[in-house]
């Protein structure tokens, strides 16, 4: 591959930039109740009628929605690009390993219980979220010195298995009761239950971990020389891997706790971005979350329209892309890392 | 900057130790290999100099620095290391690559700085990795991989350069374009200490050399110091012979086959030669027949090849002539033997009692002479041997044209 055909860094920048405008534009204004982009930039401007039902659905469902797909979208696409630098795999992500199956576990957990507070949803969700990852990470580091990425997926599977077996059961215990539907419904996947409050919790989490992810991007690009040779670049790298593994993990939780299950988004879009940017985690990884962004957002619009007014739950779309895609990854580069 | 280990001890998890007491200096602008046998911690040695491993016991200075006083950062910043097998995940460019080595130079969120550029650029110049810059890591040859890494490693800036085995799995010529381009950076003032497993290459690019065996150093200094016969039979068990190549000056080393394979199945033959025209037939032979030759002077190729492979030789005083002594000594051995072989050496006043050696046992003997055509012109004797030979052809002596078609006929008549 000749990689100077690679988009130069500010174009990237740009087309992200106005993608991500344009997405929101569009993302408040198509749905069950169509409204126009008049109207939408009037609103978002401050000079709506704020009586008016269309702005009752613009302010209380639509831009809540939109702009959770964008931080779900953020999140896990930057939590998948994490964990493939992190195992120096293209294979990896928060699905794949199993980390958000214990997410989820741990959020129904909380929904079942009735815990009312919305902090109690992303915390437990971490925890369930953070027991996945430590047993798959020790399995994977424990072995051997150079992890197989056979190792990897098979542990993340297995993990995974165990992890829904226990949601299902909890689930099971408490079916008939309204919550037990309402946690059928979470699991789905979904931006439907997206309220302000939610987002004014997600946001601080989902910022905090960016902060600690880019932070150690540079890292990440020398992890991918193995771990002696990010040591002889003068890195820790136990210190390093714990750290980003730590915040994928809480960034995984985040979105999981909002939005259910949303497969395949942490494992197509680092993928594609790495195949357009490179694989400079310092610009890649910004660009991924970006991209993640964008992508759950048109998803979601899909999820809204394509059966409307019937609404599909959103982890269906992106597992009719992402499945394929993780399938030809398999069989095309499954050998290779 | 100097890099001394002082009573360097380790083993693992309070295991087996792997090195047991080293001490060892490398010196500014000096190049030290590292060498022994798989297994007798060379590449531990190197971790702990790197500071990848801590050491049970003894110390490791940079500088007047100990490595367990800074951190790896630190380290980074004054020696730069290459490990034995490096895989890049993802396809990063050669110029990426190299970039990172100015990491532990850098802050976190630091864009290139122009002496960062700067310096990137000489490295890729040093190593002649910058007409592929722009090419994936992962779709080099393993030449131009190492030189990418060697690149990445100088663009560190360091004082001291650890390598691990850094020729292993390359082709002759990369392997020396790695080694040159290590030895001009030594030349401008850095410390280099590498382990190979090539004792020829070592001999040829070390000043000095450490011979590591079981743990311990064997031996550290000049490589004609320490590669000697007995410290490699000690280290590695084989036998081998150490000359001096004429063209460098280094010296080297080559193996000589044990002497357990050989067997004498197939009888004991009597080999004239000398200047060595008996080299060919001595190797071609030496497996399957138990072999002897004579008369030789001691500086003579061929008795130094009969020598080595412990062949039994009857010997002269340097340009002496044939005594009777010894001309009764030679024709004692010939007649130990079923055969007897008469090279294609030249003969003189001073050897030509070892052709008549050959005529006076020749009855009921096997005698083969190569190339008996071209004898004239090997005859200082004023036709003296070229009648013995004539003799001897016409008592039913085989003429063979060299040492293969000599083995086709003795060993399947």
């Amino acid at each position: 591959m000749q990689t100077s055909r690679r988009p130069s860094r500010r174009w990237v920048l740009v087309t992200l930039a106005a993608l991500v405008v344009v997405t929101i534009l569009i993302g408040v204004s198509v749905g069950a109740v169509r409204i126009s982009f008049g109207e939408v930039l009037a609103y978002l401007l401050g000079r709506g009628e704020s009586t008016t039902s269309h702005y009752l659905i613009l302010s209380q469902i639509r831009l809540p929605r939109v702009l959770l797909g964008l931080l779900v979208g953020y999140g896990l696409a930057l939590s998948g690009g994490t964990m493939q630098g992190l195992f120096r795999n293209p294979l990896a992500s928060p699905y794949v390993l199993g980390v958000a199956s214990g997410a989820s576990t741990g959020a129904a957990l909380v929904m079942l219980l009735d815990l009312r507070s919305i902090c109690f949803l992303p915390l437990g969700a971490f925890v369930g979220g953070a027991l996945a990852a430590g047993v798959v990470y020790g399995l994977a580091r424990g072995r051997a010195r150079r992890t197989s990425v056979y190792t990897l997926i098979l542990a993340g599977v297995a993990v995974g298995a165990l992890f829904s077996a226990v949601t299902s059961f909890v689930i099971y215990l408490s079916s008939g009761s309204e919550r037990a539907t309402d946690v059928l419904f979470w699991i789905m996947g979904g931006l439907g239950r997206a309220t302000w409050a939610s987002l004014w919790v997600s946001t601080p989490i989902i910022l905090f971990c960016s902060v600690v992810i880019l932070a150690l991007s540079r890292d990440l690009n020398a992890l991918a020389m193995g771990e002696e040779g990010a040591f002889h670049l003068g890195i820790d790298p136990e210190r390093s891997r714990r750290l980003l593994m730590g915040a994928a993990t809480l960034l995984t939780s985040a979105a999981v706790a909002f939005s259910g299950t949303i497969g395949f988004v942490g494992l197509i879009i680092p993928h594609v971005m790495r195949l357009i940017v490179g694989p400079d985690h310092r610009f890649l990884l910004p660009a991924t979350a970006v991209a993640g962004s964008i992508f759950l957002v048109w998803a979601d619009m899909a999820a809204r329209t394509v059966m409307s007014p019937a609404e599909l739950p959103v982890g269906i779309i992106t597992a009719f892309f992402g499945a394929p895609f993780f399938l030809y990854l398999l069989k095309t580069r499954g050998s290779r890392v | 900057m100097d890099i001394t280990v002082r009573g360097l001890q380790f083993s693992y998890n309070e295991g087996t130790p792997i090195l047991k007491g080293i001490d060892l200096i490398v010196c500014g602008g000096e190049v030290v290999a590292v060498v022994g046998p798989n297994g007798s911690g060379k590449t531990t040695l190197l971790k702990i100099v790197s500071g990848l491993l801590a050491p049970t016991a003894g110390t490791v200075s940079l500088g007047n620095k100990s490595t367990k006083q800074l951190s790896s950062r630190e380290i980074a910043k004054q020696l730069s290391a290459l490990e034995q097998e490096r895989e890049v995940g993802f396809d990063f460019t050669v110029r990426e690559v190299v970039a990172m080595g100015r990491f532990p130079h850098q802050r976190r969120f630091a864009q290139e700085s122009q002496a960062d550029r700067k310096r990137i650029g000489e490295a890729m110049r040093l190593t002649e990795v910058t007409s592929f810059a722009d090419r994936s890591i992962r779709e080099l040859s393993g030449g131009e991989r190492q030189r990418v890494f060697l690149a990445m490693a100088l663009a560190q800036e360091p004082r001291a350069l650890l390598l691990d085995e850094p020729t292993t799995h390359l082709d002759i010529n990369h392997q020396i374009q790695v080694m040159e381009i290590v030895r001009r950076q030594a030349a401008a003032g850095l410390t280099v200490l590498m382990s190979l497993h090539d004792l020829n290459l070592a001999s040829q690019y070390a000043d000095r050399i450490a011979l590591l065996h079981q743990g311990r150093l064997l031996a550290v200094g000049s490589p004609a110091g320490v590669l000697t016969e007995t410290n490699i039979r000690e280290a590695f068990h084989t036998d081998v012979t150490v000359g001096r190549n004429p063209m460098t000056n280094s010296i080297y080393i080559d193996t000589v086959p044990s002497r357990m394979e050989r067997t004498a199945e197939l009888g004991r033959l009597h080999i004239v030669c000398g200047g060595g025209s008996g080299i060919g037939v001595i190797h071609a032979l030496a497996d399957r027949f138990l072999l002897s030759v004579g008369v030789l002077s001691p500086l003579d190729t061929d008795f130094e090849v009969a020598r080595h492979l412990g062949l039994t030789a009857v010997m002269e005083a340097p340009f002496a002539p044939i005594s009777e002594d010894t001309h009764a000594k030679n024709l004692a051995a010939m007649r130990l033997c079923d055969g007897v072989i008469v090279c294609e050496t030249s003969f003189g006043s001073g050897n030509l009692l070892n052709l008549e050696a050959v005529v006076e046992i020749a009855v009921g003997m096997d005698i083969f002479i190569l190339r008996p055509d071209t004898i004239e012109e090997r005859d200082f004797t004023g036709g003296q041997a070229t009648n013995l030979v004539h003799r001897l052809l016409g008592a039913g002596a085989v003429a063979v044209n060299d040492a293969d078609e000599l083995k086709q006929r003795l060993i399947c008549p």
